[in-house]
């Protein structure tokens, strides 16, 4: 028998002996080298408004052309993308995009950016960065939307060319973490530190779950976590839940939910936060000051953009983001 | 043939008997179902991961493992 590996990309720490596949699926020990098997081979290419991701303070109203291979490192019972992203490769229809490909697509489309999404980016971390090289010298922006479960040395590697993460904090509990996702909050915390730390610009998406993640108490905590470890300027999107996957028997969250946690969210300090996966004002992004509207949305398009430069055009205040 | 030689043939049958099935027991319990997965990995990856011609790239972050 040839050797067992280990692999180092995600928290998980599989050991793999002969021919056995980790258990995001995408990755195989053979004769004692690991391989991945989702190298250009995409099986979702779309190009889509960088709001889709949801980004809000990256270069508003433009396009992302967006990738995502089968395969993940978590198992959330809520999966919006679960028909990729709890599948193998061998049982996904997949296109054939190499990594000077999806970047001569992306400037083909006019995409200002490629961003890693979908499915877990971490599981096709060998694709993720070889395009992002690409990208990076053509001018394109690299952004990635990740659930965060990955070890500091590789994700410190790939954000060298990442311009861009928007971070699924799906909870702030070690308990929710492992009943609900099979992994641990620690690795997600720390990564956010470390693209913080990195210059990444950083999003957090909080997919609020009735009985699950909506008690109050927690939100705030999650809350000050990011005040405190982040900066008041990290956005905070929280999105609505519709019923999915393994989590069919609940209901979807009440916009009045969402509305307390966003007013949570506010007092614990955090300057914008978003409600997501519903219409409402909360689509806006207002000056923190004055509270005017700076850029108004609906749903995914940009209906006004009054930013002038990366300041509030009304007081001045400076606005926190990528905005070219 | 007598009762006894019979008798002395039945013992050295049920012994060798009972000796395979304890040595079958061992083995499997230390490497056939070893060796069983083994084979099931590689089926698979021969039969499925190979046929649909998924790319062999080597991975960045790993080690070997003793």
């Amino acid at each position: 028998m040839k050797k067992k590996v280990q692999c180092d990309l995600c928290p998980t720490e599989c050991v793999l002996e002969e021919y056995q596949v980790g258990g995001c699926r995408t990755r195989i020990n053979r004769g004692g080298v690991l391989y991945s098997l989702v190298y250009g081979k995409p099986c979702a290419v779309a190009v889509d408004p960088i709001e889709k991701k949801p980004f809000f303070h990256f270069l508003p109203g433009t396009t992302a052309f967006s990738i995502a291979t089968a395969g993940c490192v978590l198992g959330c019972k809520f999966c919006q993308n679960w028909q990729i992203s709890q599948a193998r490769p061998e049982e996904t229809d997949n296109y054939d995009l190499p990594p000077d490909e999806v970047v001569r697509r992306a400037m083909f489309y006019s995409c200002r950016s490629i961003t890693y999404t979908y499915t877990e980016p971490t599981v096709f971390f060998e694709y993720m960065y070889d395009t992002a090289q690409i990208a990076r010298d053509r001018k394109v922006k690299n952004t990635m939307h990740t659930c965060g479960y990955i070890k500091e040395r590789p994700l410190r590697e790939v954000s060298k060319y990442m311009d861009a993460a928007d971070v699924d904090l799906k909870a702030f509990s070690e308990d929710f973490y492992s009943r609900i996702c099979g992994g641990r909050l620690r690795p997600v915390l720390d990564s956010l530190t470390v693209l913080k730390d990195e210059g990444v610009w950083i999003e957090i998406t909080n997919l609020v779950i009735p009985t699950l993640n909506d008690d109050m108490k927690t939100i705030k905590e999650m809350c000050r976590w990011i005040v405190k470890n982040l900066g008041a300027d990290v956005p905070l999107h929280l999105s609505r839940f519709f019923p999915h996957y393994r989590l069919n028997n609940l209901p979807p969250t009440p916009p009045e939910t969402l509305q307390d946690a966003r007013k949570t969210a506010m007092e614990a300090g955090l300057k914008y936060v978003y409600i997501g996966n519903v219409r409402s004002d909360a689509e806006n992004t207002c000056c923190p000051k004055c509270r005017r509207i700076l850029i108004g949305r609906a749903g995914y398009a940009v209906t006004q953009n009054a930013l002038s430069g990366a300041r509030c055009p009304f007081c001045g205040t400076a606005i926190a983001g990528i905005w070219n | 043939m007598s009762d006894l030689i019979k008798f002395k043939i039945l013992m050295v049958l049920a012994t060798a008997l009972t000796v395979l099935i304890i040595t079958h027991n061992i083995a499997s319990e230390l490497f056939l179902s070893e060796i069983e997965s083994y084979l099931q990995r590689r089926s698979y990856f021969e039969n499925v991961i190979e046929k649909k011609k998924l790319p062999m790239h080597k991975g960045m972050h790993w080690r070997e493992k003793e």
